[in-house]
């Protein structure tokens, strides 16, 4: 779901740049604000951790096999903003090193996984009562989400059609998001059940 | 004056352990003083409270400096800390970074940093190794350049956990005698009682958190009942 | 993982390799900009593409390290080329286009990050205003995947030692512990790192790389 440069009109890139962008700076200058030095080296090497464990593949049914996004993840165990401002690196850094999305269509990319994995996927984890299954239920919704927005952006800037790319990719990504949402659950229990004090990270 | 002195350390881990028992010992300026002991004695424990890494129920006294929340960042100034995992202790992208970060957090002016840095890898025989990473380093290139990270901030005391552990026997001999050219104020952690015996001049054993004995490197470890009846046995040069 | 880079060549030397950072790091975010806004004209992009493969013919990067890594924009690329039918005439044109001007855009980046070294693009970066938080973390990042790669391939090893049936949701299952136990670990050594740069008088404050 990493938009490649080329793919979005000049409108579109403008717009969801100065989208995640703006919200990547309140983002910075919200954690900034009570940063307890501890923090930088932990916000880091869990960026390495995500960036690291998004190259695992995960087989599921049919043959099938998916990647771990890790929004609702990180978000859980970090909290929403140092959340966003992690996998907004994480995005940053696949797409100067690997070409993994465009430079320009990182604004998009950072709407579609970023805030919508971090922000809107916290809002619903906690309307779930901070319960794993919301976390669960959060990361299922993100990714078909992120899908529909990517074709919602494909579609405005005219490189497919946007009516049937829209149900198309969000369809597509069902299963995606419902692997997503296994793995998010099953790390979760993991950490739980060896460290359940580091599910209160976030709190510092 | 003493470089160190501890009374009646004791530390309790917050899942109840109690690491360290009412330990006491001193070490002596520019001394080379070694921690030994079985698995779980406490001796890194130990090193961590001198830095203060953990907090303690006793005294420490660094210098005659009381060690304490207020005094901590001062004494840290004079403290060098290598840890046993070299990438614990090697952070940033590049190795002249990681041996620049001590003295520019010191407050040393940055045109003299460079030479700082150079001259520390020049200590541990790794000039020119400015511009490496860490990842692309050798095992023992790594531990080395972690000790010039606190070189490069002239301590007056070295702590180290395990200094020599996981080296091949070439980077092991080359450790030790890079351990004996530099003269400062020592503290070393270790199993390696082979290199305690080359490097030091006093020993404390711990197990279980106790002292056992404190005293002159050959009256302990030339001790074999000693040793055997605290986990550990003589070194294999004796 | 000793020998995996993910900034291939950055060590080798060229003229291209020579020049500073920040001037690359604007040039390549100006010729971003110019490939988008610039109109849809198939020399504008010849001239582009043709002084593109000059500054990679004499920066001694791979040919075939590039066309590899223009692969990863394929699946987005077969996307529109199925759409192609819903734009008519146009479909052709703006899939010709679009790979166009992504292919042009990774030449750039893979110019910019294989002759530059990544702790000096850190540097550069941070001399334009990155925001300090930021630039730390993507050296934490850059550091430590190499560390962790090595913990996670230590971790499947042993699970591979010991697994003689190759059941789907038993792999599901242990691979998602595995990932936990490595978040655990990270943490675990984030806080030894964090001791590390307390000893050598950090204070929270980022100072300047």
């Amino acid at each position: 779901m990493h938009i490649p440069d080329g793919f979005l009109n000049t409108e579109t890139i403008i717009i969801t740049n100065a989208i995640s962008f703006g919200f990547l700076i309140y983002a910075v200058k919200k954690v900034n604000r009570n940063l307890h030095p501890a923090r930088i080296p932990l916000m880091g090497v869990t960026a390495a951790f995500i960036f690291t464990s998004q190259l695992l593949s995960f087989p599921l049914i049919g043959g099938t096999s998916f990647h771990l996004l890790g929004g609702v993840l990180i978000s859980v165990l970090l909290g929403p903003f140092s959340g966003l401002i992690i996998m907004s690196t994480s995005l940053i850094l696949q797409a100067i090193l690997l070409q993994h999305g465009g430079i320009l269509t990182l604004g998009a990319n950072i709407l579609n996984m970023g805030i919508g994995g971090c922000l809107l996927g916290y809002l619903i984890y906690k309307l779930f009562k901070s319960t794993l299954f919301g976390a669960a239920i959060a990361a299922w919704i993100t990714i078909v989400l992120a899908a529909g927005l990517c074709a919602v952006e494909l579609g405005i800037s005219g490189r497919v059609p946007l009516k049937t790319a829209l149900f198309s990719m969000s369809g597509a990504h069902i299963l995606a998001g419902i692997a997503e949402s296994l793995i998010t659950f099953a790390v979760l229990s993991a950490i739980s059940k060896i460290r359940p004090d580091l599910l209160a990270l976030e709190k510092t | 004056m003493k470089a160190i002195e501890v009374e009646d350390l004791h530390h309790t881990y917050l899942d109840g352990t109690i690491s360290l028992k009412g330990v006491s010992f001193s070490v002596k300026v520019n001394e080379t003083f070694s921690v030994i002991g079985p698995n779980g004695a406490g001796k890194t424990t130990l090193l961590l409270a001198l830095c203060g890494l953990i907090p303690f129920k006793g005294s420490i006294k660094i210098f005659d400096q009381v060690l304490n929340n207020r005094s901590i960042k001062e004494i840290r100034k004079n403290l060098g800390f290598v840890s046993q995992d070299p990438d614990d202790q090697l952070f940033m992208p590049n190795v002249y970074d990681d041996v620049a970060f001590g003295p520019k957090n010191l407050g040393f002016p940055e045109e003299e940093i460079s030479e700082i840095v150079k001259e520390a890898l020049q200590v541990v025989g790794l000039a020119g190794f400015e511009t490496r990473s860490p990842h692309h380093l050798s095992f023992g290139e790594k531990k080395r350049v972690s000790l010039a990270t606190v070189l490069s901030m002239k301590p007056k005391i070295l702590l180290l956990d395990e200094p020599t552990s996981n080296l091949d026997p070439r980077s092991r001999r080359e450790f030790i005698e890079l351990l004996q050219r530099v003269k400062c104020t020592k503290i070393i952690v270790g199993h390696d009682l082979d290199m305690i015996v080359k490097t030091s001049q006093r020993v404390l054993l711990l197990n279980e958190g106790k002292k056992i004995a404190e005293g002159e490197t050959l009256d302990i470890l030339k001790n074999k009942e000693l040793l055997e009846a605290n986990g550990l046995e003589l070194p294999g040069s004796f | 993982m000793k020998h995996f880079y993910l900034d291939k060549y950055s060590y080798l030397d060229s003229p291209v390799h020579r020049i500073r950072p920040v001037i690359k790091i604007v040039a390549s975010f100006a010729f971003l900009i110019y490939v988008i806004i610039s109109p849809e004209k198939w020399w504008n992009y010849s001239i582009g593409f043709l002084g593109l493969l000059f500054l990679i013919f004499i920066s001694k990067i791979p040919f075939s390290f590039v066309v590899k890594r223009t692969m990863v924009i394929l699946p987005f690329l077969i996307l529109v080329i199925i759409f192609i039918p819903f734009f008519n005439e146009n479909g052709i044109k703006i899939a010709g286009l679009t790979f166009i001007k992504s292919f042009l855009s990774i030449i750039t980046l893979i110019l910019l990050t294989s002759t530059t070294k990544f702790s000096e693009l850190l540097r550069a970066l941070s001399s334009l205003g990155v925001p300090r938080i930021i630039i730390l973390i993507l050296s934490f990042m850059y550091r430590y995947f190499f560390v962790l790669v090595d913990e996670l391939e230590k971790m499947l090893r042993a699970v591979k030692l010991r697994s003689f049936k190759n059941n789907r949701f038993k792999t599901f299952s242990i691979l998602a512990n595995i990932v936990g136990v490595l978040f655990i670990r990270s943490y675990e050594r984030s806080e030894r790192v964090y001791n590390a740069m307390s000893m050598r008088g950090f204070d929270g404050e980022i100072k300047k790389l």
